[in-house]
């Protein structure tokens, strides 16, 4: 119908073949993102197209100058929140469980156990750490995945995130927090099943953390 | 110990590269002498490496290339046809009891200056998903209106919300940027979202539903509805303005604020178009 569609001159169709190009120098990292948050790769290729042509449709929204690549995964991380799921992000019980909790208190690992976990000398996880890691993330309630992704897999900014989810900052930063636990706490567990680790200590646990939150006020 | 403890508390930002330069620097001068915070970071760095090398081994395949370039190809030779969008699926039918009261109806309409004023900036904000889906659930599942004259819906709505309501300015905001588009008033009915008074006016684009929802802002406070985000648009007047955008009950919603009137806008057409809409209103 087009009848919102901004006025469009003749002169606009190079301009807009230009912008599809550079729009088209992110596919992958579109792709990449999708192939994460629907974990399927027919939904990713739906998800990616979807929210590419949005992205040429609303190319005049496009702030020449910011972030492009941001641009795009804000409207696909939307198509994929508004179209790809009922009912938008809901908050997961893991989220509402952990509400009011100390995050650290639970899945501790101590440092011995974390360089066991990494390749000698190197910021790199065991190969077998790495598969799991991988299961790990697919298996995150959406909101913790798509922070997550955006984070770690594209490096934007918690500001850019929290524009492609539409929430506070401090929501991001919580949700990437959380999202680390969960994932720590998946490596710790499979690398104990592995033979790489031994259970951490508890008193060595208990010493650092796992104090109650009460008695920690008290001690501070 | 405690330092030990309010770095950890930093670490995240720190490893995410969000830290403030001195807070970084302040991190760095306890990582020298900490190996147990050191190895949290080596930790978090590996994990994040692991995913940014996956991501590196991922590339789309050509086909999702040639399918994108096609589809764009397309829209660009005819902006009139539309891939059908998943909302047009849901059936006009539902709204087809108005489209029946629209009747003789309200076509000519003075395009009176619909205050194109001063944008006003709205915020982002968080709480009360429930003000989403109550305004989407209007428009999913319309009621008949209880008046069909906009003057009348004027005179009647307006102290009732403690806004004016203009449902004439609307329909000829609805056809800017095109013409030859076709824009009917279908009548008005007073919602309550949040208990508190919207006019509710329902319009007729080219065949589709629209509904926009006037009211006072400071009683439906739309700043805090959860679930919307907020994007600065630019209207085809040129004028910059901050919209916040939702979606439920499966149509799009945009909202803002303008010289302490509060709009919503919802339709059956894709998000884009709604905030198209909006922006223009
Ligand atoms: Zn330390």
């Amino acid at each position: 119908m087009g009848i919102f569609a901004f006025r469009s001159k003749p002169k606009q169709s190079d301009a807009a073949k230009e912008f599809e190009d550079n729009v088209l120098t992110h596919l992958d990292s579109m792709y990449a993102v999708a192939r994460r948050l629907t974990r399927d790769p027919s939904t990713a290729e739906d998800l990616v197209h979807d929210a590419t042509l949005k992205a040429l449709k609303a190319r005049h929204q496009f702030e020449p100058g910011t972030n492009l690549k941001a641009w795009l995964l804000r409207i696909l991380t939307n198509t994929f929140i508004n179209s790809y799921r009922r009912g938008g992000l809901e908050r997961s019980t893991v989220e509402n469980a952990q509400d009011g909790t100390d995050p650290v208190s639970d899945g501790w690992i101590s440092a011995a156990s974390m360089r066991a976990m990494r390749e000698p000398e190197e910021e790199a996880l065991r190969p077998v750490l790495r598969e799991e890691l991988s299961r790990a993330v697919d298996e995150l309630p959406d909101e913790f995945r798509v922070a997550i992704v955006l984070c770690d897999v594209e490096e934007l900014s918690y500001k850019e995130i929290a524009d492609a989810m539409g929430t506070p900052i401090g929501t991001v930063m919580s949700r990437i927090h959380r999202a680390r636990k969960i994932l720590q706490d998946r490596l710790r567990t499979h690398a104990i099943e592995a033979g790489i680790i031994e259970p951490d200590a508890t008193d060595e646990a208990h010493e650092n953390n796992v104090v109650p939150l009460a008695a920690r006020r008290i001690a501070r | 110990m405690s330092n030990c403890r309010s770095t950890q508390r930093a670490l995240p930002p720190y490893v995410d590269g969000e830290l403030e330069a001195s807070d970084t620097l302040h991190v760095d001068g306890h990582l020298d002498g900490c190996l147990s915070c050191s190895e949290r970071v080596a930790f978090s760095r590996s994990m994040k490496n692991a995913l940014r090398t996956e991501r590196k081994h991922t590339v789309a395949p050509d086909s999702l290339r040639a399918r994108i370039q096609r589809s764009a190809e397309r829209t660009r030779a005819s902006e009139q046809v539309r891939r059908p969008s998943w909302q047009s699926a849901i059936p006009w039918a539902a709204a087809a009891a108005i489209a029946i009261g629209i009747g003789g109806g309200t076509h000519a309409f003075g395009s009176h200056d619909s205050g194109k004023g001063g944008g006003d900036s709205v915020n982002a904000a968080a709480a009360h998903s429930v003000m989403l889906d109550e305004f989407a659930g209007y428009h999913a599942r319309p009621l008949p209106p209880e008046e069909l004259d906009p003057v009348r819906v004027n005179s009647i709505f307006s102290p009732i919300v403690g806004v004016p309501v203009h449902p004439k300015n609307f329909a000829a905001a609805l056809m800017e940027g095109q013409p030859t588009s076709m824009s009917k008033f279908g009548g008005g009915r007073l919602m309550r979202v949040h208990s508190e008074p919207a006019a509710t006016l329902f319009y007729d684009v080219d065949g589709q539903r629209v509904t926009v929802f006037v009211f006072d802002p400071q009683r439906i406070r739309i700043r805090s509805a959860c679930c919307l985000s907020s994007q600065v648009v630019r209207s085809t007047h040129g004028e910059n303005k901050t919209i916040l955008v939702g979606r439920a009950k499966g149509y799009p919603l945009a909202a803002f604020e303008r010289d302490g009137i509060g709009y919503a806008v919802s339709a059956d057409m894709s998000e884009k178009d709604v905030i198209g809409i909006a922006s223009n209103l």
